[in-house]
């Protein structure tokens, strides 16, 4: 194969692997931030325990698959070709991308979890028997996604290190995320350079072992945990049937009234409020990283701040908690419609943002307005036990939109 | 002439640590929980009041911070003894505030708010609040500018095992784990043979944690038991003082700033407590 054709061939299989890894981490983040969290949602102290440990673990895996997601960003950039943190909207069905199980946002079950442990099978592994009975596991394109990296590793290998054009400095690596220096690892993620054929390959095999594990050493890896966590599961259904530690969210929330197949529309006022509020904060922390990682022009405050900003605390003050908050809400007024959940809705825009100083101003007035929303949000008439974090909202997202404004020169602001 | 007063002791500290949101109340994806059985965690640096929470076994044996020593700087220094054994008490609630780094970097947070109340039994009572800005007491710390934080913020996290070590006398951090582990261990037995479910749950957890802490001697769990962070500023808010019996030997100045320097450290991830020592220095008028 050509440069050329290597060249377009690995950046499409690359950017299927961005989108697919963009998309298990927001399965896994939905799952776990369904679980409960309190005796008084129907779990005993001994099960909240244990639960405990699934959404750490699930939590875990899902800072690693942003990890993998920033591993295929820099391998995108190093062959030359762009960082990509677009994808469609879920549903989407096995055929999508061909890696064995649909792609859909929906609570904690053992329909979820296997479908996990489908997603994170190994290559040359049997399907397990466990995942046979259920539905939504169909055997069409590849097994897993093991399989697609497989794919893109071969081709790889047959690069030379004439090939890999991008400069190191476009590399975004873990280093970056941490002041404390000479750390490897920061919070599970670690994110390697990709400057050349075998540090493309280094990092190819990272998301192996950590998705699949290796042959006998599985111990640790994403398909050992979700295994682990379904066997626990079933042990825990085996000694109290009735047992149900998440809680009763819809699947695939959105605020499109269109009515896509598969899509559960938010319709309680309060919920759509703080919804919209989740769908534009989302938004906008992709476009800050779309903007992060293909930094151009950046100077090195610029790029810290994108960072101190996209990362924590946008992960942390702004999308679990209010994921968090929405599977509390009800979906409608329906009591029986189940609550809300948080609608990953991917923007339909372009995310990167040519122009520097365009973008910062478009990230500054969307940090401003979810502010405005939060603030508007705390007349609002909000169970007791989640006003305490609307006005941790209020001041947090002030905070940030000020900050970045500060930073970043860019007048105006509340 | 100043007053100079010692205080020093342990305090109960619950919150949540990072990658957790800074309101996490039962600590998932940190390294410190709320354990079964237990109320949420509420960020709270407790002196003396523990808001209702049952220590955890291995929690210092004196907690509370109370006033070592006190005297004026006449020449020679006289002591005030009606001050030696008095609670130290910071009220209103009192956080370590970074909020996920929003506010400050690790380290540099400031605590918020900053209300120190000293009182002996004998009514004696020094109380001294610091503002953000003297002219917007009510300035809530995410308006503060970064200047404002980081006057009344730390000035970093050291590692200093010999001040940890002449203030608590844990001088070995992982000699401390393996004997917190040996009294957990048998307290987990004792609790599975009278049925206690809910005791095993939460011992369980905790051995876990300290088990990991014993394999990884650089993780968090064991690099903060010999870390600390040091504080110093003026107070420059509101101050009361009532001193019934004169046992100050004189006014004190309630205009100037209060100059404080402490030190929080020594933070134990299994019990959640650390220590508090410092000293307070009160210009006579």
């Amino acid at each position: 194969m050509t440069h050329a054709d290597l060249r377009a061939v690995l950046a499409d299989k690359l950017t299927v692997a961005a989108e697919i890894e963009h998309g298990v981490l927001c399965q896994y983040l939905y799952a776990a931030l369904s679980l409960k969290k309190n005796p008084e949602e129907g779990v005993t102290w001994v099960q909240l325990e244990r639960m405990r440990g699934w959404e750490a673990a699930i939590l875990k895996i899902a800072r690693q698959e942003m990890e993998h997601l920033g591993i295929v960003c820099n391998l995108l950039s190093a062959l030359g070709g762009a960082p990509h943190f677009g994808r469609p909207p879920m549903p989407l069905p096995p055929s999508f991308y061909g890696v064995g199980a649909r792609f859909t946002l929906e609570p904690f079950s053992v329909a979820a979890l296997r479908r996990f442990v489908r997603l994170e099978h190994p290559a040359d592994g049997p399907v397990l028997a466990t995942l046979a009975p259920d539905g939504v596991v169909l055997l069409q394109g590849r097994a897993s996604i093991a399989e697609l990296y497989l794919e893109i590793r071969k081709l790889v290998e047959s690069t030379d290190d004439a090939f890999w054009l991008g400069p190191s400095s476009a590399q975004i690596v873990t280093q970056m995320l941490n002041p404390a220096p000479g750390q490897r690892t920061v919070y599970d993620v670690s994110l390697p350079a990709v400057t050349d054929q075998k540090s493309a390959l280094a990092a190819i095999d990272q998301v192996l072992i950590e998705g699949e594990g290796t042959d006998g050493h599985r111990q640790g890896s994403h398909f050992a945990v979700f295994h682990h966590i379904l066997e626990e599961f079933a042990a825990e259904l085996e000694r109290e049937p009735g047992f149900e530690p998440a809680r009763p969210i819809v699947a695939n929330p959105t605020l499109d009234d269109r009515g896509h197949v598969g899509q559960t529309e938010l319709t309680a006022p309060a919920t759509r409020a703080l919804a919209r509020v989740f769908d534009r904060s989302y938004g906008v922390m992709l476009v800050m990283l779309a903007r992060y990682y293909v930094h151009t022009d950046e100077t090195p405050a610029e790029l810290t701040t994108l960072q101190t900003t996209a990362f924590f605390p946008s992960m942390t003050l702004l999308i679990r908690p209010i994921a968090e908050m929405l599977t509390l809400l009800p979906a409608s007024s329906d009591p029986g419609a189940g609550n809300a959940g948080p609608p990953f809705t991917p923007p339909r825009a372009t995310l990167f943002l040519p122009d520097k100083r365009s973008a910062w101003r478009v990230i500054a007035e969307q940090l401003d307005q979810i502010a405005a929303d939060c603030a508007a949000l705390v007349p609002t008439d909000y169970p007791a036990a989640l006003r305490p974090r609307v006005q941790m909202l209020l001041e947090n997202t002030a905070r940030m939109a000020a900050n970045f404004r500060a930073a970043m020169l860019v007048g105006g602001g509340a | 002439m100043k007053l100079i007063v010692r205080f020093s002791g342990a305090v109960l500290y619950r919150l949540p640590t990072d990658p957790d949101p800074m309101d996490e109340t039962r600590g998932v994806s940190g390294y410190t929980f709320a354990l079964a059985g237990e109320p949420d965690m509420d960020r709270t640096i407790r002196m003396h009041d523990f808001g209702g929470f049952v220590l955890r076994s291995g929690s210092p044996a004196n907690m509370g911070v109370f006033v070592t020593r006190a005297y004026r700087t006449d020449a020679p220094e006289t002591p005030v003894e009606a001050l030696v054994g008095a609670k130290v008490e910071l009220l209103g609630e009192p956080k370590l505030e970074n909020r996920n780094w929003l506010l400050t970097l690790p380290g540099k947070e400031p605590i918020v708010p900053f209300e120190l109340e000293i009182t002996s039994p004998s009514g004696l009572r020094l109380r001294r609040d610091d503002y953000f800005d003297p002219a917007q007491p009510d300035l809530p710390v995410w308006k503060a500018t970064p200047a404002q934080l980081a006057r009344r913020g730390a000035s970093g996290i050291a590692l200093d095992p010999l001040t940890i070590g002449e203030a608590t006398g844990m001088w070995d951090p992982m000699q401390a784990i393996a004997e917190r582990l040996a009294l957990l261990v048998p307290e987990r037995e004792e609790a599975e043979k009278r049925g206690d479910e809910i005791a095993v749950a939460a011992l369980t957890r905790r051995i876990a944690e300290l088990e990991f802490a014993l394999v990884n001697p650089t993780d968090r769990r064991v690099m903060a038991r010999q870390a600390i962070e040091r504080f110093a500023f003026g107070m420059n808010g509101k101050a009361t003082i009532d001193d019934p019996h004169g046992a100050l030997g004189g006014t004190l100045d309630t205009t100037q700033p209060w100059p404080i320097a402490y030190w929080m450290g020594g933070w134990d991830a299994d019990t959640l407590t650390c220590f508090f020592d410092g000293a307070l220095i009160v210009p006579y008028a």
